[in-house]
């Protein structure tokens, strides 16, 4: 019986030897954890840039083909109004090209309190998968002086991967960050 | 009388004479008892005379070996007061003079690569302090002076944070991406340039 015990625990020690020995270094992981973080910060920019009717035509175009890319194919993000109770899901293109040509004079958007809500953690493919929380702050006005504000709440699925490209002839490894669906958790007046 | 006096004289001059005489013969006995010593020990031959050389050979070629495949480019200044020393001693040998020559362009090369570094992050800097001027006319101008050091707009940049890699882009793509952040937040870590002297390959990382 003791025997059977030892053997065991000794499996045990080398199963977990083995699956530790897969395991990412520590600052190896922070520089991902950074650069998803700047990834959702470059799509907040983006946002702001889409939506702001000063932005030139090309220029606005431009950035939603930025945009775009830092998206999963078939991702789509959550819109919500205080005007309805319904939340709608767009494809990623979709709700770039509605938010360029939204009915406002004027409008504003910005992010803020971006953090993760769930660590990119390892999945057995080797893909980290994590969850990163905004409050975006959007406020259209018309000339008329009406104004609409609200605060939502939303929830980005973060998805980093391990890929190779050849530059000039040499393999590089780089890990490659996308955004996955983004999702309305809640919507307030301010 | 005048014999007494002639007699006189005579004795006087004899005097003279023979007391001169004495004086001469003194000086001949004085010079014939001189003894002359013989140095009777065997002479020294010559030293044979070295000449000890200017410098040595092998230890020069090393060390011009050495800063020809030095690649750092914080090491180019003190490298090229190296350089500049062992080229003083102008060396014979046309392995070493053509050494000299290579290492010379070699580190010339890396000096202006420094200072065309600087220049960039300087100028890329500029776009990112545009855009929050909100002057996109003039951060699109400075997109496109930079485009020129480039061999080319699709010339591949290796953005990194820390020792990973995040996916390489454009060089083009990358300024817009700086003028779109508003930000200018990492440095020159590495510039391949092409036989035109334009990068063909730029790393950057967080500063």
């Amino acid at each position: 019986m003791n025997t059977k015990i030892v053997i065991f625990a000794l499996i045990f020690s080398a199963f977990q030897y083995a699956l530790g020995q897969d395991k990412i270094d520590p600052e190896r992981k922070k520089e991902i954890d950074t650069m998803a973080l700047e990834k959702v910060r470059d799509l907040s920019k983006y946002i702001s840039l889409i939506g702001n009717k000063e932005t030139p035509w090309a220029e606005a175009n431009r950035v939603i083909d930025r945009a775009v890319e830092l998206f999963m194919e078939g991702s789509t993000i959550s819109v919500s109004s205080l005007k309805r109770d319904k939340i709608t899901d767009y494809k990623v293109r979709e709700y770039f090209e509605r938010l360029m040509r939204l009915n406002y004079d004027k409008v504003t958007i910005e992010w803020f309190k971006i953090e993760y809500v769930s660590d990119l953690e390892q999945q057995p493919d080797g893909t980290f998968v994590g969850v990163i929380t905004i409050f975006q702050r959007f406020k259209g006005e018309n000339k008329d002086g009406s104004v609409y504000v609200d605060v939502t709440k939303k929830d980005i699925t973060i998805f980093v991967k391990r890929k190779e490209t050849q530059i000039n002839g040499i393999i590089i490894g780089f890990w490659d960050v996308l955004l996955g669906d983004i999702r309305v958790k809640e919507t307030s007046k301010k | 009388m005048k014999k007494t006096s002639y007699l006189l004289i005579f004795a006087l001059i004899t005097t003279v004479i023979f007391s001169s005489c004495k004086t001469k013969k003194k000086i001949v006995d004085n010079n014939s008892n001189k003894i002359i010593k013989v140095d009777s020990t065997p002479v020294k031959p010559v030293e044979e005379i070295v000449v000890k050389p200017r410098y040595d050979k092998e230890k020069m070629k090393k060390e011009l070996e050495f800063m020809l495949n030095d690649k750092q480019r914080a090491n180019s200044m003190e490298n090229k007061r190296k350089l500049d020393s062992i080229a003083a001693l102008n060396p014979d040998e046309l392995e070493l003079k053509d050494l000299i020559t290579k290492t010379n362009n070699n580190l010339t090369q890396l000096v202006n690569l420094e200072s065309t570094q600087t220049k960039l992050n300087t100028m890329m800097q500029n776009i990112a302090d545009a855009a929050v001027a909100n002057n996109i006319e003039l951060a699109n101008k400075n997109i496109t002076e930079v485009l020129t050091y480039f061999a080319n707009e699709t010339t591949p940049v290796l953005p990194k944070i820390g020792q990973s890699y995040e996916k390489p882009t454009t060089i083009k793509e990358y300024l817009h991406l700086i003028k779109d952040r508003k930000i200018y937040n990492k440095k020159i870590e590495n510039m391949v340039l092409d036989e035109n002297g334009k990068i063909k390959e730029l790393t950057l990382n967080k500063k």
